[in-house]
């Protein structure tokens, strides 16, 4: 009976969110929604809400939820979204019902070092969203988890019960960013100096007995992209690198973007990417720290990326940057940021890219704070103060391949990664308080004062072809976010935000 | 796994803090430092090689009324973490009584104001060059982990990044990374006005500082005491003061000069022991007391009213050492402990103008540059010339001691310019800007500090005569106004 459930199940769904921006390429990209359309999309409403224990860190909570079909569990055979929060607590939650079905909780000593308290760059605890693996031999799925003692947590997604022993990937505290899986390696990045922690993009195979840690590290400000590493076809991980010098004689490779590729047992940096600027953007602390979204295009495998600047790149995975690595395919002008500030305006996060039913490429950009006076995209929606997302079309112009503006989104406080489904857009502005520095006080980012001065996230739909606003959540979450991001799949829409709740849109009587 | 985290704990704290080019550079004071050396020590983005490549990266005409001193030359926050982003922010004043922030990467005016006055002051130029306080100490390097599983319990918790705090007074701004640094400006009725460098908003009710109807000289401020000098509208009359920003009561201290009045345009230079250093256009030299300043010790003037230079004091085998010009046209050599006498003097070199700078090369010979106006003395010889300069020049001498004491040897003369300012320095070039006040236009130069070798010269491109205040070098780029109230900046492209 069951078997036969999760075939059906199978065929009405079929969609998960295994790893944060939905999969290796971190395109944030459901390509197999079917419940949710553009038609539809506009009578959306809150299915369900969960008040979790979690323990904010700073300005940190819960991360987006990973969502997982077909579990056999001992309650039966559950769709099940799995939230990761800030103080080391991993959450099993039929979707069904908007219900804990497992709880664990990562317990170790306090480690004696962790980030100045009130920073919000460097909170303690559970820091990097999990992945979840493929299906194993007997159809169980696995979990990797990193807890704030920099151990990798390797779970039952059915019953939360370790598969094996846990194994060291890191420092205590060190600011891990989301989980990656390429075949047999999970792959992550640090930031910030975090407790001490090198700036560095970080590799482990599972299946490693040794479980060798093996590191990169292009000795920049931090490796900061919202969803860690994307993954290419080649296996080669790419990952912003942050503030920093450019010196490749000194193999430095600050604000720029970083490939690297397990080869003979080493995590080795293959190619890189710096925009020839990266002088003016390190002055300006305009960093490179967008995770790229990567994606093929007539025949060959391209992506995007961009910065505080608010520009975005365009390059080839093949040979990112050409023979200079400063030469781009193609680079946008700026489509905000003309303050330059480092705060509240720019890119920030990761990038998205889908392909629509026409075979046309897309690739879209969030950006905080007010749109550029000089971009002028052919279809906007009044006027962008706080942020918005731009959608291009990957075109191909005198034989290369150019970004195209399309539209412009309406106004979002704090516009964050948008994800694709079906048509459809969902976007957020994320309604935190991005203020780090004061005419008063200088530079002064402390936790408590953005906190309190944060407002709610609100979430959109968007005719993904267009950008008209299709559905917005208003009122209806209560909380902003910092650092979190959306999932998607089977018709339900996930947000969670700073107060522990985890938000579930969708359509009624889809639950 | 304890070989592969040993390789990864490089620490890169700092990262975050140092340009591809280097640390972001402070020209707070006239002259770049209170010593008024015209040094900029490390600006990376200049060198020998390159500053043939200059060109002109920023123009900006301000609304300021034109003639003598339109504007006073900028100083400049190489990085101010501002509520609108990382900015590098030139602050000039002019004579209308405005002070702007522009940002000197974008040529954009970040903010201006009207500085409140009272009264109109004395007619003409502006006031003193404005200042910033002194540049701040960065946060320590943040201590590297234990690789994990090997904790021991005897590790202290990881600092809470406690940036590196100095005492000092809070209306000078904390010393911490990134915390705000108030600027100083005196409007034309003496009131000393402390600005918000982010919003040029006063920080604290204007305070009483200057006599009304006089004009200052640049601001120096050294151990949170604000120093300048003054003459009256006449230019007879002249006198040092200070104010004490370290208290409540902010008092205020005054020196007046007799039978003469400050020399150049720096007003005071300060030793290293906080000495301060006034130049009478008498040729004497009188060192005060700091904060009090109360006269300690004095070399005479000749009587005769000539000397319009500002000393410069500097570093020399771990003592002061002070050169300033003397009214007959020479170079004195002074050590403070002695300042009766001269420990030396050169031959008559001519009409020294504005201030003496001088620099350290990288083979440890210190060496002393000044403008001259008009043709040089015949009675002084220089190993190296670049030309004819009947128009003026600049003039570089070496400090060494053949024969166990210190004597400043002639060096290099420059080709001709028409006004030369006090030259500045940075990477082994020297910048001299030609003022062209005789009906001509100001031209910049740059020449090799070595020889004197012309390098660079903006030519044609300035099209009026600059003010007679000064220049700024700071992160790649050379600036000084013009007489019709623009600012300029020559450097190195910054690809933005």
């Amino acid at each position: 009976m069951w078997a036969a459930l999760a075939g059906c199940c199978v065929l009405v769904f079929g969609a998960e969110w295994p790893t944060d921006g939905g999969n290796r390429l971190r395109t944030n990209w459901q390509p197999s929604e079917t419940v949710l359309n553009k038609d539809n999309v506009k009578g959306m409403q809150l299915l369900w809400k969960l008040q979790l224990d979690n323990q904010p860190q700073e300005m940190h909570a819960l991360f987006p939820p990973l969502l997982i079909e077909g579990v056999k569990t001992s309650a039966g055979v559950k769709q099940i979204a799995l939230e990761a929060g800030i103080s080391d607590n991993l959450y099993a939650i039929d979707v069904e019902t908007g219900t804990v079905l497992w709880k664990k909780h990562f317990e170790y000593p306090t480690p004696a070092r962790r980030g100045r308290p009130g920073d919000p760059l460097c909170p303690p605890g559970q820091t990097a969203t999990p992945v979840i693996g493929p299906a194993n031999s007997d159809g169980s799925r696995t979990v990797y988890a990193l807890s704030g003692d920099g151990k990798i947590h390797s779970l039952n997604v059915a019953n939360g019960e370790d598969v094996i022993p846990p194994f060291q990937f890191g420092y205590p505290n060190g600011k891990s960013y989301a989980l990656n899986l390429y075949q047999d390696t999970l792959y992550t990045t640090t930031s910030q100096g975090c407790a001490g922690t090198p700036n560095q993009m970080w590799a482990v195979k599972i299946k490693d007995p040794a479980h060798k840690v093996m590191t990169a590290n292009p000795k920049s400000g931090g490796l900061w992209g919202r969803t860690g590493a994307s993954i290419d076809s080649s296996g080669v991980a790419w990952a912003p690198t942050g503030d920093g010098r450019y010196e490749p004689a000194n193999k430095v490779y600050g604000n720029g973007l970083i490939g690297a590729k397990v080869e003979n047992g080493e995590l080795t940096i293959r190619d890189w990417y710096i925009p020839s600027n990266s002088v003016w953007l390190q002055k300006r602390d305009l960093d490179m720290q967008v995770t790229p979204a990567i994606f093929p295009f007539n025949g060959r495998e391209l992506m995007v990326t961009g910065s505080k600047e608010c520009r975005v790149y365009l390059l080839d995975t093949k040979n990112a940057g050409g023979e200079n690595h400063q030469t781009p395919l193609y680079r946008t002008p700026l489509l905000c940021n003309e303050e330059v500030d480092f705060q509240s305006a720019g890119i920030w996060g990761s990038m998205a890219s889908w392909q629509d039913s026409k075979g046309t490429r897309w690739a879209l950009t969030p950006f905080w704070g007010p749109s550029h006076p000089a971009f002028k995209p052919p279809v906007q929606y009044g006027k962008v103060e706080h942020g918005a997302v731009v959608a291009f079309k990957v075109e191909e112009k005198d034989g290369k391949p150019v970004l195209n503006p399309a539209w412009m989104s309406r106004d979002m406080d704090q516009a964050e990664p948008p994800v694709i489904a079906n048509g459809v857009v969902f976007a957020y502005g994320n309604g935190e308080n991005t203020r780090q520095a004061y005419a008063d006080k200088g530079l002064a980012d402390f936790s408590p004062l953005r906190i309190k001065a944060s407002t709610h996230a609100v979430l959109y739909a968007l005719d993904a072809e267009t950008g008209k606003e299709l559905f917005s959540s208003g009122d209806q979450i209560k909380s902003f976010n910092h650092f979190s991001g959306l999932s998607v799949a089977n018709g339900r829409v996930y947000i969670a935000t700073f107060d522990g709740i985890l938000y579930c849109f969708g359509l009624p009587g889809s639950k | 796994m304890k070989r592969v985290y040993a390789l990864a704990s490089v620490s890169l704290a700092s990262a975050t803090l140092l340009t591809g080019q280097g640390r972001p550079l402070d020209w707070p004071f006239f002259g770049g430092d209170a010593q008024r050396s015209g040094w900029q020590k490390s600006d990376l983005r200049i060198t020998k090689e390159n500053v043939k490549d200059f060109q002109l990266v920023l123009k900006h005409k301000l609304e300021t009324k034109s003639g003598e001193r339109s504007l006073t030359p900028p100083v400049v926050i190489g990085n101010l973490i501002s509520y609108k982003g990382f900015k590098e922010l030139a602050f000039v004043q002019g004579s209308s009584g405005h002070i702007w922030a522009l940002d000197a990467d974008i040529n954009r005016i970040f903010w201006q104001k009207q500085l409140a006055s009272k009264n109109a002051g004395c007619p003409g130029g502006a006031m003193g060059t404005p200042t910033l306080t002194p540049p701040t100490n960065f946060a320590a390097a943040r201590p590297r982990p234990t690789p994990p599983g090997t904790q021991s319990p005897g590790i202290p918790a990881s600092p809470a990044a406690t940036p590196v705090t100095a005492s000092r007074p809070s209306v000078l701004g904390s010393t911490s990374f990134g915390s705000p640094r108030p600027a100083f400006a005196v409007s034309k009725d003496g009131r000393l006005h402390v600005l918000n460098t982010s919003t040029g908003d006063d920080l604290l009710e204007p305070i009483a500082f200057l006599p009304q109807n006089s004009r200052a000289s640049s601001l120096t401020i050294a151990d949170g005491v604000l120093y300048t000098t003054t003459t009256d509208c006449s230019g007879k009359a002249g006198a040092v003061w200070a104010i004490d920003l370290n208290g409540e009561e902010k008092k205020v201290s005054s020196y007046t000069l007799k039978g003469t009045v400050p020399a150049g345009l720096g007003g005071i230079a300060i030793g290293t022991s906080g000495t301060i250093y006034i130049a009478g256009s008498d040729g004497s030299i009188t060192a005060l007391a700091p904060k009090v300043l109360t006269e300690s010790s004095k070399f005479a003037g000749t009587g005769k009213l000539g000397s319009q230079a500002t000393p410069v004091v500097f570093t020399y085998k771990d003592r002061d050492m002070i050169v300033a010009p003397t009214a007959d046209g020479r170079l004195t050599l002074l050590d403070p402990k002695q300042m009766a006498t001269a420990a030396y003097q050169t031959p008559a070199i001519g009409k020294i103008w504005g201030g003496i700078s001088s620099w350290l090369d990288t083979d440890g010979t210190r060496w002393i540059a000044a403008p001259v106006w008009g043709p040089v003395s015949t009675e002084t010889k220089f190993g190296i010339a670049n030309g004819p300069a009947a128009n003026g020049s600049i003039v570089a001498f070496k400090v060494e001691e053949p024969n166990g004491l210190p004597v400043l040897t002639s060096a290099w003369i420059s080709r001709n310019l028409e006004s030369p300012e006090p030259p500045v320095i940075t990477s082994g070039v020297v910048f001299a800007l030609a003022a062209g006040r005789k009906g001509g236009h100001a031209t910049l130069y740059a020449f090799d500090a070595a020889t004197g070798n012309e390098m660079y010269s903006t030519k044609d491109a300035v099209t009026q005569p600059a003010n007679l205040d000064g220049v700024t070098i700071a992160n790649g780029r050379v600036f000084f106004t013009t007489v019709d109230g623009t600012l300029y900046g020559f450097g190195i492209h910054l690809e933005i």
